[in-house]
């Protein structure tokens, strides 16, 4: 198959089986090795990972990571649960439930279990986001972890500011799309948020001085519903989407909090048969053995996945124009994996935030499974 | 549900005897006769190691019996709401080990407030009766809808569609019209 054409393979780390219905949605903690997951069956899972360091490194038949179920919190909502998010901290995480509500959890303070990370105290339900109408489809914490935002079928993004002691206060209900709005996105640096939906339009959204959150920009383009949204992890100069059209797009976003923000599709990536649900992008691993053209230079690793239940990596790179002071994207398809979670939609693709595993990700899937993968180079 | 009817008086099309598609292109066709049919359906038997294929018939047989939304005594057969020949498959990609189904339905009027129920309907029946491989798309035949766009979006969102399955009320009423007609 052309697959193995491909500078790069996908190799499967670890099967997490466990939910009793369709899985939606998986989190990595951004500073301990826990791994978080989502389902129809009202649950969320936890899992603790750590290095296989009981074979040497040339023993490539042992995985690179063992996982280990530390507990699930059956989390009270009444519906699905179907999207979480980690604050930065890593302290606590949001769930988003399709019973309208968004519930925020921390552990118990445990002395003794800090540094360890497995994750065995209690997690507790601190508070519950009321406000939307229908179903919660998506939630994020802001770079800071100042901001919380989330999203539903009631059309409305919120803009939720988070003080200590779990106290979360409403700062904008933001009501620009005309439809059902499927996912949201901070910026990696800046407060600007992105916003996805049903419409099959793109918002990004800012506020002004008087601290009023406002619509700056609309982005079009997409011929059906846009699912999925991610940030070029290191700047943020770029957005790029999924959506129900088959396509990736990436936005050339320009401006920001102190001028006017524009977006400009400069790109079409095709690969999928189908709704693409799920993109994540990482900063990536260098292919050592790939010489670098003038001023080239890698934005990194983009992975998308959805109804066709194939993973395709991308490898998004940017490279300056002369005399101008624009640069030129290029982007090559690196590695794919047909069927990876056999006939099932993949719902879910997200890539390990911690250092050094930054080409690892998981997939969560129709089959209530969830899945660890990593991506190497290959050798010849 | 409103309790204005949005179609009062709707024509009966056929009885409630099964019409595959056998029958259905044996009436369409001058071209067609059993005894081709039986030669097909041999050959394919000798074919034991491969799994079996569900066919049109077999999807029809499925969906016809569910009984619709505003006229619980008639099934959607009956009201030529589904019919075998607007089942279709998309061509085998030896590749991927999923089947896509395409089933179409033809709404009794064009303003019919019900296409969605019936639509939802028809997925759900074939979702729980379908092995996992097969991917369905539920879309209303062009021309019969006056919002046939909308329609075929809100049907083809899983998101939506798993939420649906979470209202109660919905589910309820729901569950009614897949037990069949109630005379």
């Amino acid at each position: 198959m052309a697959n193995n054409d491909l500078p790069a393979k996908i190799e499967l780390v670890a099967e997490l089986e466990g939910h009793d219905d369709r899985a939606w949605h998986v989190a990595w903690n951004p500073h301990r090795p826990i791994l978080a997951s989502c389902s129809a069956d009202k649950t969320v899972r936890m899992y603790h990972y750590q290095l296989n360091t009981s074979s040497s490194d040339a023993d490539s038949s042992s995985p690179l990571l063992k996982f280990s179920h530390t507990t699930t919190i059956p989390t009270g909502h009444t519906k699905t649960v179907r999207a979480i998010a980690w604050s930065p901290s890593g302290k606590t995480l949001a769930t988003a439930s399709f019973d309208a509500n968004i519930g925020i959890w921390a552990q118990e303070e445990d002395e003794e279990d800090e540094g360890a990370g497995g994750g065995s105290g209690e997690w507790e339900c601190m508070s519950l986001l009321e406000g939307h109408e229908t179903e919660c489809k998506s939630v994020a914490y802001s770079r800071s972890g100042s901001l919380l935002a989330s999203c539903s079928r009631d059309k409305t993004v919120w803009i939720w500011e988070v003080h200590p002691d779990s106290d979360f206060e409403c700062m904008g209900v933001l009501m620009e799309h005309t439809q059902d709005v499927k996912c949201v996105a901070w910026h990696p640096k800046e407060e600007i948020l992105a916003s996805a939906s049903y419409d099959d339009t793109i918002k990004l959204y800012s506020d002004d001085p008087s601290d009023d959150w406002f619509c700056a920009t609309t982005l079009s383009g997409h011929d059906s519903t846009v699912w999925t949204l991610a940030w070029e992890p290191t700047n943020g100069k770029y957005l790029a989407s999924g959506s129900d059209d088959g396509t990736i797009r990436l936005w050339r976003i320009t401006g920001g909090q102190m001028s006017e923000m524009k977006g400009e599709c400069i790109m079409a990536l095709e690969g999928h048969q189908g709704s693409i649900y799920s993109i994540s992008w990482s900063p990536g691993k260098k292919d050592e053995k790939r010489i670098a053209e003038d001023g080239e230079s890698s934005l990194g690793w983009l992975a998308s996945t959805g109804g066709d239940g194939t993973v395709v990596i991308w490898e998004i790179t940017e490279r300056p124009i002369a005399g101008s002071d624009r640069s030129k994207l290029s982007s090559r398809k690196i590695a794919q994996l047909d069927a990876a979670h056999g006939v099932f939609d993949v719902n879910s693709i997200v890539w390990c935030p911690r250092p050094g595993l930054e080409h690892v990700f998981a997939t969560a899937g129709d089959d209530g499974h969830v899945r660890i993968w990593k991506v190497e180079w290959k050798n010849t | 549900m409103s309790s204005e009817a949005f179609n009062p008086n709707p024509t009966i099309f056929v009885p409630t005897k099964s019409k595959t598609a056998a029958a259905f292109l044996r009436s369409n066709s001058l071209w067609l006769d059993d005894g081709e049919r039986h030669g097909d359906a041999e050959d394919y038997e000798e074919d034991s190691d491969e799994v079996e294929e569900i066919d049109q018939d077999e999807i029809f047989e499925l969906i016809r019996s569910i009984s619709d939304p505003e006229h619980r005594s008639m099934t959607l057969e009956q009201l030529a709401v589904v019919s075998a020949p607007q089942i279709s498959f998309d061509s085998a990609d030896a590749q991927r080990q999923s089947r896509r189904v395409t089933v179409e339905f033809t709404p009794t009027v064009p303003h019919c407030g019900m296409s969605t129920f019936i639509g939802l309907s028809i997925r759900v029946r074939l979702l729980r009766s379908l092995p996992n491989r097969f991917k369905v798309d539920i879309r209303v035949k062009p021309g019969s809808h006056q919002s046939e766009h909308a329609l075929n979006k809100q049907l083809n969102d899983k998101e939506r569609v798993a939420a649906a399955l979470e209202n109660p009320a919905l589910l309820e009423v729901l569950e009614q019209c897949l037990a069949g007609a109630t005379p």
